[in-house]
């Protein structure tokens, strides 16, 4: 992403946290954007949320890392702007400690497998100096480090214990920092020099140049600072890595699948070192294979539930897993629903890198995929970029929309799909879907067990008074009012115009609201 | 048109999900439930299910699946429940095969609840129907628990009551239990889970009744039922704990004390207690009175406690009768403060935990031993008053300066002082303590400073109101010596030889009232007389307004005198000692001559010789007859062990005897005086708060506010309330006299 685009992306983020648009606070959030960086005016995206008073907003962003460090100018100014005593103590019980890690659902997962127990695949193992082994997931190694990636092709290519003469601490904090685990405080004196030379043999971006400034710095607030701020850059780096990997290796092996018989080709040679095997139909009936890691498809709520139980998947997979490396040739399939090979690729561009963008072309096939795998984060993301790309909306039928959120129940997409209907609602008129609409809507009521209202209409109504910018008490001010000349001004006349139509469609209907 | 170049969305079609019809769905989720139920699952596609329900769910068709999911486990179940019902094995099994089947349920269900993921969160919540997973429990409840529950409910006890008997914890059984009461304690109804409606109470009446029959108290000594009951307590709790929740547990410990302790060791309860007691054992009744927690039972304990203490006291003999009186009181009082002693002792060391008893005291041993004796003075009366108060006159006459006894005779007491609080007639101690203080202090039989000390301790116990007349008296004789001193550092030509220490007392705050007639008309020695009015004069300039009267009949006089045998102090009363001294000047003097020489009244004189000349001890007179005229001379031959010998006055002639009856009434025609003054003052203060009250109203309130001081008696209240209505404090009601008003 282009600076200039950061910083329109940056400037959205601000808006956002004045209005407390959650959804779109954690979409900006997850473009990469800096959320402790400040606007022309110096106020930080947490200081708005705190002053305007959206205090699940002022979680969210200290949940993604925004720092309230009350030893800076900044976190003083949110502490003492915040509207609310709540926000001030979540602020407060929000000390920096909590806060490195920045990018919490991406760098927390990538983590949380340096000490997974579990069934995933651990493809390579390290034999350091004292002869302790450590395992490490090959395909992340290789996403982390240029270097490491050339030895894997190369000379560690059919070795599955690579010998490794490293002090056993230092491979320790090594590999733990490729997995984004935070353990800058816990580097002693003494590991420096060994690490900064490790970091340099492979190539590791920034470690060393951290491990320079932080040796000679002794003030622990600097040293926290500083170790704050580039936890944070490891994570982007992390992150612009693993989009590099995905788009170079995984979709760079990717198979397209002429006849559906044909034999796999050794996964050995894929510089992608997969464990599994996502298979995509597109709509013309072309599949291709994506190789993956289930350690990262286990982001979605989806994949995760279906490893748990000793199901067909699990148990292939399992089996695979134990086979010798040489004969390993048969790996686990899993298919995604049909869908654009795109989208799916948008989808594990989301899955490895949390990256969400989604040209607005795709977001109704990335909402309905995020819906059946339950993955609910990418489905706010994907509705919201629906609702703010205005060409998404020339394209599409808003009442296809409005069908879209009942089917899978996301809020705003309906609201969305009201104020639309409310602000052409005279070129609307005379469409017949809008009835119908309205009749799906009340058969709705029963569904959901209310009695006299039909949600669709009260939107359509709260949205045209929206429209006129017009309070509850104007109107029956203005009801009062015979100063034609005067209503034609505010617009009330429009208005009545439009609530007329909605009356008229529900008497022809014989609605009784 | 707006809406007629799109682009369509139709969900299933862009998913590529295949179009298959309600039924063949069905049959592949079937299909997965007895792959589950069969625990194969390995062939099955988690894919392939999850989108069956997922394409299921997006053509609404989520209300047929729930419903169909629903019978199809009943189904399931029902053919479960025939291999535990059926089953007619022993208690153990039974519960193991329940156990058994409630885990692999659960994981059945766990994974049917995975698959149907997408229904639970599309179709369950938004119509606000059970998730599957708790769906499937709420059938297990229903199928299983509920059909099952007589078989479960009686194994499962018959299986506990089993480990009671043998009376050692098996955590193979007690595992078991746990399992199963999580289950019960899972699954719910509407409101409560199966555990506290349908178990909780059948186990509770079976435990209670388990328990009601287990120990039969008539066969045992008591301490051998309390260790018992003890054991079987304790074995309880540590099984109950093994497997029940801490709720469950303490009602169960309820349930236990009721049956152990309320049901069988209250019978017995009054018998262990006197053992503790009688046995000082502290540990013993720390650990009866441990034994529960309840109010009631701490109160039963604590009355057996209190009537264990009053039998002790009641043992204590209390004689009565003028006879050795003062014996009497000193050997009753003083066995009655050892046995407060004792018992404060020993119940001190007992922790009686955190009871609400009548009596505020911050220990509660103080609270009960108070109790108690309260109890038993009140049944004494004023005996008790007047013996605890010659019992402290006792210990005062004991007490000598720097002695080593100080210490205990202090500690005696300071004791004594806390029964005193306890005393029911505290006027009429007070009253004999005024008594006895003030001969004790005329005498100078006591030190001082321990009188001070004492009155002191009384007046923390019991009030100001009672102390402030020995206060007065106290200070009368500090300030007598004062003076005295004064007196002497006044006099330019000392008189050497006659050692003279005037008291002056304020005649109001002593126990006597009018001064003894004789004192006006008796003449002294000139040597005397000379002092005393030398003494006079001193005072009168010191103090011009005050009156000094003599009370010879309350001084002492110590002479000193050589007799054949040898010298010896002797003290007599004024009276007796001038009549003595007359015999320095005569050698034989009638009673008749005495008189005129004195002015005593003729049969005042004979009773004093006569006890001059009577009385073995102090036999320093002798009457010779001549003619019937008797004369009296010195017994120049008298003899003694001791150098100081005191001479006794022998109960007085016609006209003192009179007189101090004419005292004694007006001593307690005074004491009713103060009485009334004070009951009137009360009087006021509450009907200047009041305003009108009732005359039956107003008794009341003042009887009791005045209750630690005195009892109010109706004709005494009706004098106070005559004095009020003549001074025109109150008034009666012009309507109704019952009622009075206050006259401000």
């Amino acid at each position: 992403m282009t600076n200039e685009s950061m910083d329109k992306n940056f400037e959205e983020l601000c808006y956002s946290c004045r209005t407390g648009d959650m959804d779109n606070v954690d979409r900006l959030i997850s473009t990469g954007v800096n959320v402790n960086n400040v606007d022309k005016f110096d106020n930080s995206p947490l200081f708005l949320a705190s002053l305007c008073g959206h205090e699940r907003v002022v979680k969210l962003l200290l949940q993604r890392g925004a720092v309230c460090d009350r030893d800076r100018y900044e976190g003083a100014r949110c502490i003492y702007g915040a509207l609310t005593d709540a926000i001030r103590d979540t602020l407060l019980s929000y000390d920096i400690s909590k806060a490195v890690d920045v990018k919490q659902p991406f760098a927390t997962h990538i983590s949380s497998l340096y000490n997974d127990e579990g069934i995933l695949k651990r493809d390579v193992s390290f034999k350091v100096s004292n002869g302790r082994v450590f395992t490490a997931h090959r395909f992340l190694l290789c996403a982390r480090s240029n270097i490491l990636a050339g030895k894997m092709t190369n000379e560690w290519l059919k070795r599955e214990v690579i010998s490794i003469e490293v002090r056993s601490d230092i491979f320790e904090i090594f590999l733990k920092f490729l997995y984004l685990i935070p353990i800058l405080h816990q580097i002693e004196p003494g590991q420096y020099e060994e690490l900064i030379n490790l970091s340099s043999k492979f190539k590791i971006e920034l470690l060393s140049e951290f491990l320079d400034k932080a040796r000679h710095i002794s003030d622990p607030t600097e040293k926290s600072r500083l170790m704050s701020d580039y936890q944070y850059k490891f994570t982007e780096v992390a992150r612009k890595q693993l989009l590099v990997f995905v788009n170079n290796c995984i979709f760079g092996s990717a198979i397209d699948l002429v006849d559906s018989a044909q034999q796999v080709t050794s996964p050995m040679n894929c510089p992608a070192y997969p464990d599994i095997q996502l298979a995509v139909k597109n709509r013309n009936g072309d599949t291709r294979l994506y190789p993956c890691h289930l350690a990262i498809l286990n982001r979605a709520e989806y994949f995760r539930v279906m490893f748990t139980n000793n199901f067909k998947e699990k148990v292939t997979y399992v089996k695979a897993k134990y086979l010798p490396g040489e004969c390993n040739c048969v790996i686990p399939q899993l298919t995604l629903p049909n869908c654009e090979f795109e989208v799916a690729e948008i989808i594990l561009r989301y899955l490895y890198a949390d990256n969400t963008d989604i040209p607005w072309m795709y977001a109704v096939d990335v909402l309905l995929l995020a819906d059946i795998l339950l993955e609910d984060r990418l489905k706010t993301i994907s509705s919201t970029i629906i609702t703010q790309s205005k060409e998404f909306i020339e394209q599409y039928n808003v009442f296809d929309v409005l069908y879209l959120s009942w089917e899978i129940g996301v809020e705003r997409l309906e609201q969305f799909a009201a104020k639309f209907i409310a602000i052409h609602l005279q070129e609307l008129y005379n469409d017949p879907e809008i009835k119908r609409a309205i009749v799906l809507s009340s058969e709705r009521i029963s569904f959901r067990q209310e009695t006299d209202t039909i949600e669709l209409v009260d939107d359509i109504r709260y949205y045209l008074l929206r429209k006129y910018s017009f309070e509850p008490d104007d109107v029956e001010l203005f009801e009062n009012q015979d100063d034609l000349e005067y209503l034609k001004q505010v617009g009330y006349l429009e208005y009545r115009k439009d609530m007329e139509m909605v009356d008229h469609i529900l008497a022809e209907l014989e609605l009784d609201v | 048109m707006i809406t007629n170049k799109k682009i369509k969305i139709d969900v299933p079609e862009k998913l590529g999900l295949s179009e298959k019809s309600f039924e063949q769905s069905w049959e592949i989720i079937k299909h997965a439930i007895d792959h589950i139920y069969g625990d194969d699952t390995a062939e099955l596609s988690f894919e392939q299910v999850y989108r069956t329900v997922y394409t299921i769910v997006l053509n609404r068709k989520g209300l047929v699946l729930y419903n169909k999911l629903k019978t199809y486990i009943i189904q399931k179940l029902s053919l479960l429940r025939e291999t535990i019902c059926k089953n007619s094995a022993r208690d153990y099994e039974m519960l193991e095969t329940m156990v058994r089947l409630w885990e692999t349920q659960c994981n059945c269900f766990k994974i049917i609840g995975d698959l149907m993921m997408y229904m639970d969160k599309v179709y369950c919540k938004p119509n606000r129907c059970l998730e599957v997973y708790d769906m499937c429990l709420d059938l297990f409840r229903v199928e299983i628990l509920h059909k099952c529950s007589s078989f479960l409910i009686s194994a499962l006890i018959s299986d506990i009551e089993e480990i009671r008997n043998l009376g050692s914890l098996d955590s193979k059984h007690t595992n078991l239990w746990k399992v199963i009461i999580g289950m019960m304690e899972t699954l719910h109804g509407n409101r409560d889970s199966f555990f506290l409606t349908d178990f909780e109470p059948v186990l509770i009446s079976a435990t209670e009744e388990y328990y009601d029959k287990i120990i039969d108290i008539k066969l045992l000594t008591p301490i051998d039922s309390l260790e018992k009951i003890k054991q079987l307590k304790q074995f309880e709790d540590v099984l109950d704990s093994s497997f029940l929740n801490a709720d469950s547990h303490s009602k169960l410990k309820t349930v236990l004390e009721n049956v152990l302790i309320w049901g069988k060791l209250s019978d017995i309860i009054e018998d262990l207690t006197y053992e503790a007691m009688e046995l000082l054992d502290e540990k013993l009744l720390q650990e009866i009175y441990d034994l529960s927690s309840e109010e009631k039972y701490r109160f039963a304990i604590i009355e057996a406690i209190k009537s264990y203490i009053s039998k002790s006291a009641i043992k204590i003999p209390l004689k009565d009768g003028s006879r050795k009186k003062g014996q009497n009181a000193i050997t009753w009082s003083s066995e009655v403060v050892n046995l407060f002693r004792k018992q404060h002792l020993f119940l001190k060391s007992i922790n009686f935990g955190s009871i609400q008893l009548n009596n505020l005291a911050a220990d509660k041993s103080i609270a009960i031993l108070e109790d108690v004796f309260s109890m038993y003075f009140s049944k004494e009366e004023s005996l008790s008053s007047e013996y605890f108060s010659t019992y402290v006159d006792y210990c005062m006459k004991r007490a000598k300066d720097n002695d080593v006894e100080m210490v205990t005779i202090k500690q005696d007491l300071l004791d004594s002082t806390r029964l005193i609080k306890l005393l029911s007639k505290k006027d009429t101690f007070e009253k004999t303590y005024r008594k006895q203080l003030s001969r004790r202090l005329l005498q100078q039989r006591s030190v001082v400073e321990i009188e001070k000390w004492t009155v002191q301790m009384i007046k923390k116990v019991l009030g100001a109101f009672f102390t402030s007349k020995l206060e007065i008296m106290l200070r009368d004789v500090s300030l007598s010596s004062e003076i005295l001193q004064g007196f002497k550092d006044s006099m330019t030509n000392s008189i050497e030889y006659l050692s003279f220490v005037p008291q002056v007392l304020t005649r109001i705050s002593w126990p006597f009232q009018s001064s003894n007639p004789i004192d006006e008309i008796v003449s002294l020695p000139p040597r005397m007389s000379q002092v005393l009015a030398g003494f006079e004069g001193y005072y009168s300039s010191r103090y011009k307004e005050r009156v000094l009267k003599w009370a010879h009949h309350l001084s002492v006089i110590e002479i000193g005198c050589q007799f054949n045998t040898g010298y010896y102090e002797i003290s007599f009363s004024v009276y007796a000692g001038a009549i003595f001294l007359l015999f320095e000047d005569y050698e034989e003097l009638t009673l008749k001559e005495i008189y005129e020489l004195t002015h005593i009244p003729e049969e005042y004189v004979k009773s004093l010789v006569i006890s001059m000349s009577t009385v073995p001890r102090c036999k320093i007179l002798k009457k010779s007859s001549n003619s019937g005229s008797t004369k009296f001379s010195v017994n120049y031959f008298f003899s003694s062990s001791n150098r100081k010998v005191k001479v006794p006055v022998i109960a007085g002639p016609v006209l003192s005897h009179k007189s101090e009856n004419l005292a004694n009434h007006n001593l307690v025609d005074t004491y009713e005086n103060e009485i009334i003054m004070v009951l009137s003052a009360t009087i006021v203060r509450v009907m200047k708060t009041e305003g009108r009250l009732s005359h039956q109203r107003l008794l009341e309130i003042v009887t009791k506010q005045t209750l630690p001081l005195f009892d109010v008696t109706p004709s005494i209240f009706k004098r106070g309330i005559q004095l009020l209505l003549e001074k025109e404090y109150i008034q009666r009601d012009a309507d109704d006299t019952s009622y009075y008003h206050y006259l401000s």
